[in-house]
């Protein structure tokens, strides 16, 4: 049985149309998506904050806000006419 | 509208690709609505609604200025990255850096609304606590957003360790400090990079 790289370069090489072996034609297109892909390893905290940055970053603003309320109290709403100048 | 979707709600399959169709197109025009919005809509809006109250003027000249510097300065920032990438000899491509870079622009777009809104329609905030909370939770949500897309570039796309990251964040910091002071300078009120 020939493999990949072979059946490639007879494909390529030979001028009538060549009936590739079945499922040939599907791995090399794999192959071909799979080093398009750019896909580093990371740790599980990352992939928790990467696959859905906009959830991480809806806790984390309600949870600072809230402790800056508890914190600053009345003192919290200068907070914006601060921001906005 | 696809690729905005996932660059909002799942954006690690956009940034990792090598290649995705429209992506390019996508973040330039991420990028060029939030400059246009930042520096020549939102005047042109406050100047429309205050003209009678106060008396201002619409600087066109500075706007352009403005829209000028603020275009440049995306396009320093992705410089600079792409030239770290060739440093730390990652595959990464200029337009890429440029394309995923330019994603990262929805939260500046958003903060962009709601500042101006504020500022156009202050009314809308009554002063309460609870008003201060909601908008607060937004800007810093917007700003940390912002933060998760760098972190997502350098890990992801990069693929950096913790030197190399460390090593473009302190460099990154002292680059965002001064275009910041920059786009101050000129006239532009929410920093956008």
């Amino acid at each position: 049985m020939m493999d990949d790289r072979k059946v490639e370069k007879l494909i390529k090489s030979l001028d009538t149309e060549v009936i590739s072996p079945e499922g040939m034609k599907e791995k090399i297109l794999l192959k071909v998506f799979l080093e398009n892909k750019n896909e580093p390893v990371l740790t599980s905290f990352e992939k928790f904050i990467f696959v859905n940055p906009l959830r991480f970053a809806c806790v984390i603003s309600v949870s600072v806000s809230g402790a800056l309320w508890m914190v600053l109290g009345s003192s919290f709403s200068k907070l914006i006419i601060g921001i906005m100048g | 509208m696809n690729i905005l979707y996932q660059s909002i709600f799942a954006p690690l399959g956009v940034f990792n690709n090598n290649y995705v169709k429209y992506r390019f197109q996508t973040a330039m025009i991420i990028v060029l609505s939030t400059a246009v919005l930042e520096t020549i809509l939102a005047p042109i809006i406050y100047f429309c609604t205050y003209r009678n109250r106060y008396k201002i003027n619409l600087d066109i000249s500075s706007m352009f200025l403005r829209l000028v510097v603020v275009i440049i300065t995306w396009v320093v920032v992705c410089t600079v990255f792409w030239m770290f990438s060739k440093y730390f000899h990652k595959r990464i491509s200029f337009s890429q850096t440029v394309s995923i870079w330019g994603l990262s622009y929805i939260p500046n777009f958003l903060c962009i609304i709601l500042y101006n809104i504020l500022l156009i329609k202050p009314e809308i905030y009554n002063g309460s606590g609870f008003s201060t909370f909601i908008i607060s939770s937004l800007f810093i949500m917007f700003l940390i957003w912002k933060a998760i897309y760098y972190f997502m570039y350098m890990r992801s796309v990069l693929n950096t360790t913790l030197r190399e990251i460390t090593i473009i964040t302190v460099v990154s910091a002292l680059l965002f400090v001064s275009l910041i002071v920059i786009e101050f300078m000129v006239g532009v009120q929410v920093p956008v990079l």
